[in-house]
């Protein structure tokens, strides 16, 4: 995938209803790009880290032939989606109100 | 989700377990003990199983949503694979555990009531 694309997905998501940030980190959870707005970056270290964190935590619960695909966790304001790939995730938060 | 009544967890079962393409369903005290599974009964180590790991799992993850934020909690959590998916809801008392197969037609509506 060539850096336009990934730039036009990642302001796709971006800008999708709903969605309130985008992170992309690698399995370490630091982050790569994201589109919050604050300079020093400490929304984007805080769901790097919790995505990193819980895409380790999990990958050891399947199967030896199964690979992890996503995880979703959802809270009270809001949900984050983590998708797992070998070397990087790709963490979209989205918030709602009940 | 009703401690007294029995008759309303069995409902609860029926509902989740009918659904097309779940393939289990675990209920899980505080103790991480398996109080209810639809595995046949010589699978009940598969069902301590699940319970242990994703017990921990769920733990994990409503430590990290508390973090960012403190009046946060976590609801809901799901673990896709390439597979299967598992569908954790935890509550004070009991934990629900739903593991389903993840299909090609990927409409498939996971009607399960939200915890309140």
């Amino acid at each position: 995938m060539t850096a336009e694309r990934v730039e036009s997905v990642l302001e796709l998501l971006t800008y999708t209803k709903g969605v309130t940030g985008v992170v992309v980190c690698n399995r370490d959870g630091q982050p790569i790009r994201d589109s919050f707005q604050d300079l020093d970056r400490t929304r984007a270290m805080e769901y790097a880290d919790m995505a990193a964190e819980l895409a380790r935590e999990a990958a050891p619960l399947l199967y030896a032939d199964d690979t992890l695909d996503s995880l979703r966790v959802r809270s009270r304001t809001s949900e984050v989606i983590i998708k797992c790939h070998d070397e990087f995730l790709l963490v979209v938060i989205q918030e709602f109100s009940e | 989700m009703a401690a007294t009544g029995g008759g309303d967890i069995e409902e609860l079962v029926k509902q989740i377990t009918d659904h097309p393409g779940v393939q289990g369903l675990i209920i899980v005290n505080t103790e991480g003990i398996p109080i209810r599974h639809t595995f046949q009964e010589q699978s009940r180590p598969l069902a301590v199983q699940y319970c242990a790991l994703f017990q921990s799992l769920a733990m994990k993850a409503r430590t990290a949503v508390v973090e960012l934020d403190n009046n946060n909690d976590l609801l809901f959590l799901r673990v896709r694979s390439k597979k299967h998916e598992v569908l954790v809801a935890p509550d004070t008392k009991y934990l629900l555990i739903v593991i389903q197969r993840v299909g090609n037609d990927d409409n498939l509506p996971v009607n399960i009531k939200k915890t309140p």
